[in-house]
């Protein structure tokens, strides 16, 4: 097991970071509409479409695990001050 | 797909513009969340946090890095794409412009000198004399149509080029909408072309839970083109992915969730992933079902009714007794997995929706076990019997237990084929071997799969009743198949080309068969069924025969079990008892076979015919005189 040391605020600024991060990544459904009519070629915008759909599923994965690795880093903060409060408050 | 001929120029080039600055802000803000991200590691990484945590941290981080950037790169590629498709689009339509203007001169200019030719024609051709000046009009005419046909001629050769050209740009789009750039390692997949096969095993090796996702999501049908893959093949893929300890991975639950109607039922992967995928069918088929039976219910409207008088209403009783009939199937697999026993958790191995709906339960680790025993039932087998089938199948598996507490033992209740109805209402199926052929392909293949998965090689064992003898004597024919041993009661027949034990692919063949005895009138002291089914030509071989060379055990009672009086697996308390029945001398050298303790099977004795038998054939003997004992 690695030594343990936690600054609180240093992980609650990591996680905010990272959850803000997370915040940008999504595509909208915009980026896998059908654009047949502006693309003005079926088989353009079904390549678009096709790339559109797989580029979302990409971006809710990489967005769901950096909110769970910024939630986790949150959590790691929390539990670590409430640990000290208590270990403290026994002294 | 092809361009539109009347319209070369079609789409938008603005809109095509206004979509790649979408996705070129987009891409910034990605570059700016990866920037984010690295700070948040860099940060992370120094003296404030270290730990385990901390690594985890970190290395959750780095996992979606690739994923972050390829999105970036991915959508600043597709921007490039739409603008220099945009720029194409937009000089072919400019183009297409001013073809049509000129085509719209040319066509006014040819009406109007077709229209001056026919006037200076007639002036011409005088009833008395020819007009000269007007003659040589006509000529000139004539000529500048001919002229103005070449040009117009001209112009359709250079719409014809457009379309050449728009059909180029679309190409060259669609090629760069679909490069490595854009998809990553799905680039393989862009396209019309249906990888299968071991083709698409190789394809999908190697790539991530997200990747599987993201293909998974765009292309939901992509893995039907594995049905029927080599098991070893697939095997080795999916073993491939385990996740720490054999653990289901991140990629195998995207695959279950994604594709559970081909991962359930794909030979080669896992049992316990089948499991997880067939469930989620199961829960699917019966949410399906009970909406049909709601929507059966209702009655068909006034107006349907007085216009198709017997016609509707008729059509209406069947359509919801399918309905009926299909639930029930699905509920009796259901119940069937819901069961909780002490021989641990069922697991669905298979299982199709139907109809009919097909499935098999397997008591035990299939994963682990290291005796596997496939019960195969036979005619009027359905899902709906599935309950009473793996109990017969938990009553083999108590019997293997009892008789080898070492070994870990797993049975499986086998309804993964279509058994035929029971006459006369379930038609007369169970003659022939149709369905029985049909079954033995399907139980060829789960063995086959079965081998796959448990390269460490456990015992593997067929019990078959009734036609399901007819139906697996078909699978272990099979060249590639193979058990250690084949358990035969209450057999209907093997097919007439298996005439003994050795033609059948496994090392040890037994046979139990109960007392012949004519159905209702000796009902309840023996088998009133099986020998009516080897009346068939298509089925006729008798295992028991001694002449077959299978090791025959005795099921009529002994030893202080009970004998079988009835042609089924199971029968209700107090009525007699069935081939699989706790108790019965039948059980018991059924376990005993599957163990591999074949050496201690009680033995066969012939008890030749009943009373009654015997008196009907004296009687015919003696030219019809009764009998009198």
């Amino acid at each position: 097991m690695a030594d343990l040391v936690i600054d609180g605020a240093l992980l609650r600024s990591v996680a905010d970071r990272v959850t803000t991060a997370a915040a940008e990544i999504a595509l909208d459904a915009s980026y896998s509409a059908s654009l047949d009519a502006e693309l003005g070629s079926s088989a353009v915008a079904s390549a678009l479409r096709d790339a559109g759909i797989q580029q979302r599923v990409r971006a809710d994965a990489v967005a769901h695990s950096l909110l769970e690795v910024g939630a986790s880093a949150a959590a790691s903060a929390a539990a670590f001050e409430q640990t000290d409060r208590r270990l403290s408050g026994g002294l | 797909m092809a361009v539109d001929p009347q319209n070369p120029g079609a789409g938008e080039p603005w809109a095509i513009r206004v979509s790649a600055a979408a996705r070129e802000q987009k891409a910034a803000r990605l570059r700016g969340a990866q920037t984010a991200v690295s700070l948040a590691v860099a940060d992370a990484s120094g003296p404030g946090w270290t730990g385990d945590t901390q690594t985890a941290f970190t290395g959750a981080i780095a996992t979606t890095t690739p994923d972050l950037v390829l999105l970036a790169d991915g959508l600043e590629a597709q921007a490039a794409a739409l603008r220099s498709y945009a720029d194409q689009v937009q000089h072919i339509k400019d183009q297409q412009t001013a073809l049509e203007v000129r085509r719209d001169d040319l066509d006014g200019s040819l009406a109007t000198a077709r229209a001056q030719w026919l006037q200076a024609t007639q002036e011409a051709n005088g009833h008395y004399v020819t007009d000269q000046v007007a003659a040589r009009r006509a000529d000139a005419l004539s000529r500048d149509i001919g002229d103005l046909k070449d040009d117009i001629a001209g112009v359709a050769a250079g719409w014809d080029g457009l379309v050449a050209d728009r059909a180029r740009a679309d190409a060259v789009c669609v090629a760069a909408l679909s490069t490595p750039a854009v998809l990553g390692r799905l680039a393989v997949f862009a396209g019309a072309i249906t990888p299968s096969g071991q083709k698409l095993l190789d394809l999908l090796t190697g790539l991530s839970a997200t990747d599987l996702k993201a293909l998974l999501t765009a292309r939901p049908d992509l893995l039907e083109g594995l049905a029927g893959a080599d098991a070893e093949a697939v095997a080795r893929w999916w073993s491939g992915m385990n996740g720490t300890g054999g653990e289901i991975s991140a990629a195998q639950a995207a695959l279950i969730l994604l594709a559970p109607r081909v991962i359930g039922n794909l030979e080669g992967v896992a049992y316990r992933a089948r499991d997880q995928a067939n469930r989620m069918v199961l829960e699917e088929e019966l949410a399906a079902a009970k909406a049909a039976v709601s929507a059966a219910e209702e009655m068909p409207s006034f107006w349907d009714m007085l216009l198709g008088g017997e016609r509707v209403m008729n059509a209406h009783a069947l359509e919801y007794a399918a309905a009926r009939e299909r639930l029930e199937h699905l509920r009796g697999i259901a119940a069937a997995l819901a069961v909780v026993s002490s021989t641990g958790p069922r697991s669905l191995v298979s299982f199709s929706g139907g109809p009919p709906a097909l499935g098999a339960v397997a008591i035990s680790d299939l994963d682990t076990a290291s005796t596997v025993t496939f019960a195969v039932p036979g005619m009027g087998s359905t899902g709906a019997g599935m309950l009473a089938w793996a109990t017969s199948a938990e009553n083999i598996y108590v019997g293997q237990a009892r008789l080898d507490g070492s070994a870990q033992h797993a049975v499986v209740a086998w309804i993964g084929y279509e058994a035929p109805g029971v006459p006369p209402t379930g038609g007369f199926g169970v003659l022939g071997t149709e369905l029985a052929s049909a079954g033995g392909d399907r139980l060829a293949s789960a063995l086959q799969g079965f081998d796959a998965v448990r390269t460490d090689q456990p015992r593997l064992n067929v019990l078959a009743h009734s036609y399901g003898t007819t139906t697996s004597a078909f699978a272990l024919t099979q060249p590639g198949v193979h058990v250690d041993a084949f358990i035969s009661i209450g057999s209907a027949g093997l097919p007439a080309a298996v005439t003994s034990a050795g033609a059948l692919h496994a090392t040890e063949v037994y046979a139990g068969q109960a007392q012949d005895v004519i159905p209702f009138l000796e009902a309840g002291s023996g088998d009133q069924w099986a020998w009516v089914g080897r009346g068939s030509t298509a089925h006729p071989v008798n295992p028991i025969d001694v002449e077959f060379g299978a090791t025959r055990f005795g099921v009529d009672g002994g030893a202080g079990y009970y004998a079988v009086t009835d042609h089924s697996t199971a029968v209700s308390a107090g009525e007699g008892y069935g081939y699989l029945d706790l108790g019965t001398e039948s059980l018991e050298n059924v376990a005993l076979a599957a163990v591999g303790a074949g050496q201690d099977v009680s033995a066969y004795a012939d008890p030749g015919l009943t009373d009654l038998q015997q008196a009907w054939i004296d009687s015919l003997t003696r030219g019809g005189a009764p009998y009198v004992r």
